[in-house]
């Protein structure tokens, strides 16, 4: 989805804002690149698994993105993740 | 009988190549740039990827493109000041509307040129983001090298050690660095495995991959 669609058709209003851990998720893949959820949980001080439902969340919201490897599987932050990230308090 | 080396010869002549090739090595100059600002961490491992290598031969394609559809609308333009300018312009020109027109207006009755054509640019786009992607892949696969490589190579307490000098050294965090390693080694629940993987992946995040490539080699 174009940053124009997210403005005009304002479909974030309609979810619930991501939560702090969800934003430290996006944080860390925005400035360090897409990572494998292991990298990303250290990128956070986290353990995998104390991440895999923020992660879910993201993902099911759109704002990243799973992509299959040979080696496992790459977190990637989406558009939509983009936007959001730079529409956050935090960023501003 | 003109030999081929002569005909060609002639012909980069003709087309001045030379006006060409320095658009196409500003073009490469660009775009490996570009590659460079975008992963200031592994800037040589990404620029010695597959897909940073298509991203520059697609620059300098685009930007050959961009030069010959700039000296058909404006004849007698060749100049090495255009060449030039042309290579390190052309996404702006680009941008301007250059299009690429697949098929001709009139084959398609009553269809307009917007809904035939495929933007330059957005193509440009397109390629681009496949070429950024296939990089960002190539980094992430050669970290999972590396880190299968590691652990063969080196224990929990050798990483840690180097975890604990890397992040003191480099982290914005050390102290919340240090807490972490902590958590990491005392972690009864997880196997010896999961804790070398996650040493090496804050060794890695803190720009350590140097030092670990250097601690494998000491041990072989």
């Amino acid at each position: 989805m174009s940053d124009l669609e997210i403005t005009l058709l304002g479909e974030e209003s309609e979810e619930e804002p991501p939560e702090e851990r969800e934003i430290n998720l996006l944080h860390a893949l925005e400035s360090k690149g897409p990572a494998l959820p292991v990298e990303l949980a250290v990128r956070t001080y986290s353990f995998p698994e104390e991440i895999a439902e923020p992660l879910n969340k993201l993902e099911q919201k759109g704002l990243v993105e799973r992509q299959a490897m040979r080696s496992g599987e790459m977190v990637v932050l989406t558009r939509k993740g983009q936007h959001t990230l730079r529409q956050h308090p935090s960023v501003k | 009988m003109a030999s081929i080396v002569e005909v060609f010869i002639q012909w980069a002549i003709d087309v001045r190549l030379d006006l060409y090739l320095v658009t196409g090595l500003m073009a490469l100059i660009w775009a490996a740039s570009e590659v460079i600002v975008s992963h200031p961490d592994r800037p040589v491992q990404a620029l010695r990827t597959g897909g940073a290598r298509l991203l520059i031969l697609i620059n300098v394609a685009f930007a050959w493109l961009v030069y010959a559809a700039a000296l058909a609308l404006v004849p007698n333009s060749q100049s090495i000041w255009m060449a030039l300018g042309t290579g390190l312009s052309w996404q702006a020109m680009l941008r301007g509307g250059i299009n690429i027109q697949p098929l001709p207006a009139s084959s398609v009755a009553g269809a307009s040129n917007e809904e035939l054509g495929v933007p330059l640019n957005e193509l440009y786009a397109r390629l681009q983001a496949f070429c950024v992607g296939q990089i960002q892949r190539a980094l992430v696969g050669r970290r999972v090298e590396l880190m299968e490589r590691v652990i063969a190579e080196l224990d929990i307490a050798e990483l840690a050690r180097t975890a604990r000098l890397v992040t003191t050294a480099l982290s914005e965090e050390p102290g919340q660095a240090e807490q972490y390693i902590e958590r990491i080694q005392t972690n009864e629940g997880r196997t010896p495995e999961e804790k070398e993987i996650l040493l090496i992946s804050l060794i890695l995040d803190n720009r350590g991959g140097d030092i670990l490539r250097q601690r494998v080699r000491e041990k072989k």
